[in-house]
């Protein structure tokens, strides 16, 4: 029998048929390192990009917070009055408006701003409200108007009229002056009633100052103005506020907001 | 009986299974390709990051122009020259006022100037900033010397080169147009479009920073109080 052609190597399919068991070890470890650094470059891209969202959701609610203050601080009329104390805010608004609510319209509102306790299970931190009144005489089912007084009779009204009035609104506030509350996420029908006033839920330490004729910003006590006297207004409202959602990370909780308001500029 | 034994080519030996060697030189190129993957992912998203705390920025533009109009005066001698200068020199406007809700490394600067001679028509650019270094401070510098005309790129004269910071707003003095700056190599920084210069620009930008600590530019025409 008589073999031609080229005859293979003894050794030689050995090294040409694969790996060994050690080699294909240690290739797949050095894989598994590589992997590994990848792997930790990627967790820390998915840590940015989670702290990204929670700064972009917490910079663009107080955006609309801040969109909101302005749009109503624009419509401010120094026909009524503005009343401010450390941590609430409520003035009067010129032009027609119309309720949410229910079906009454108006030529004034009454806008109010302050914290409510979350009575919501679980909860942590306040409710930033929104509180709105259509001023109207005509009596209409809703809960966002007065029916007392219009708006007309607000700018004829004395100062001790206008300081009464005041007190019956802050009694009004969602729950009442003594500890406003809300519950967000509403549990009941009734209590989404009420789910238009908030503007942003896991809101703290509210600040309301106002700036006097002089430039400098007050904050002590509380500050009632008139139709009766012009000068006495403020001159700016500033807002400070804290967004804490539990949901964020650590790090991006609990961060504090302003918003400044020129009045009548 | 005569057996034909085929030659080795290349093919068969390749479907024989790799070498250690190639094995390893696979790898490498793997770990090139996913280390230069995973470079551009904290750069990406460090450029997200940015454009989030941005949102941040405009509100802080919105509140300083705000704080501008309440303390400016137009009968200011200070706005004789008809060309942009900080409203922040001489407190016209309060130390306070001026950061963002009390904090250290977050605020603005206001640059205003007359824009219509002998009338209260004011050109105001809030230009709203958080400082790489909190405890640092922001400064603003007009620098001369400039190529004149509509540029693209800014030819940076010596000495001045730490102040052009990537992200930050060249600010032509005399008219209020601004323009981002979007890389600097060497004597040059490029621009995000074209700007008329006078031979002068006008930067916003912090000391031994990277980048700059400007976050957003807001422009508005407005009166100031008598």
């Amino acid at each position: 029998m008589t073999h031609t052609g080229t005859q293979r190597q003894p050794n030689r399919p050995a090294a040409r048929g694969g790996m060994t068991l050690i080699e294909m070890l240690v290739a797949v470890g050095i894989l598994t390192l590589i992997m590994m650094g990848f792997g930790m470059i990627l967790g820390e891209t998915q840590k940015l990009v989670v702290s990204s969202q929670a700064t972009m959701q917490s910079n663009s609610t107080a955006q609309s917070i801040a969109h909101t203050i302005r749009t109503d601080l624009r419509n401010l009329s120094r026909a009524g009055f503005l009343y401010a104390d450390a941590d609430t805010l409520m003035f009067t608004t010129a032009g027609t408006v119309f309720s949410i609510t229910g079906g009454a319209k108006g030529t004034g509102s009454v806008i109010s701003y302050g914290l409510a306790n979350n009575e919501a299970a679980g909860a942590s931190g306040g409710i930033l409200y929104r509180q709105g009144w259509v001023l109207s005489v005509a009596p209409k089912d809703g809960e966002d108007h007065w029916n007392t007084v219009d708006f007309a009779q607000v700018q004829t009204q004395s100062e001790g009229q206008t300081g009464t009035l005041i007190t019956s609104l802050l009694n009004y506030a969602p729950g009442g002056v003594s500890g406003p509350t809300l519950r967000v996420p509403p549990s009941s029908a009734g209590d989404l009633n009420n789910t238009w006033q908030v503007l942003a839920p896991n809101c703290t330490n509210l600040q309301v100052a106002w700036m006097d004729a002089s430039g400098a910003w007050q904050n002590s006590g509380s500050v009632t103005v008139t139709h009766h006297d012009q000068r006495a207004w403020p001159r700016a409202i500033r807002l400070r506020f804290n967004i804490d959602d539990p949901q964020m990370p650590e790090a991006f909780r609990d961060v504090e907001y302003e918003v400044v308001c020129p009045i009548g500029n | 009986m005569r057996y034909r034994t085929p030659a080795p080519s290349n093919a068969a030996q390749r479907a024989g299974g790799f070498s250690l060697v190639e094995m390893l030189i696979a790898i490498g190129i793997l770990a090139v390709a996913l280390s230069m993957a995973s470079a551009m992912f904290p750069m990406g998203m460090r450029d997200v990051m940015r454009s989030y705390q941005n949102s941040l920025g405009t509100l802080i533009c919105q509140n300083g122009a705000g704080l501008a109009r309440l303390h400016l005066s137009a009968a200011d001698a200070y706005w004789a020259e008809a060309t942009l200068k900080d409203a922040g020199v001489g407190a016209r406007i309060p130390a306070s006022d001026l950061k963002y809700a009390g904090q250290d490394g977050l605020g603005y600067v206001a640059l205003c100037r007359r824009a219509t001679a002998d009338e209260n028509d004011f050109q105001l650019l809030v230009v709203s900033y958080r400082l790489a270094d909190p405890s640092g401070s922001i400064s603003v510098s007009t620098v001369p010397g400039v190529n004149s005309g509509t540029v693209s790129e800014i030819t940076i004269p010596g000495g001045h080169e730490a102040k052009f910071q990537i992200g930050g707003a060249a600010i032509n003095p005399a008219t209020g147009e601004y323009a981002r700056i979007t890389a600097v190599s060497g004597s040059t920084a490029m621009l995000e479009h074209e700007l008329s210069l006078g031979g002068s620009v006008l930067l916003v930008h912090e000391a031994d920073a990277g980048r700059s600590p400007v976050l957003a530019v807001l422009a508005t025409r407005t009166a100031l109080k008598p």
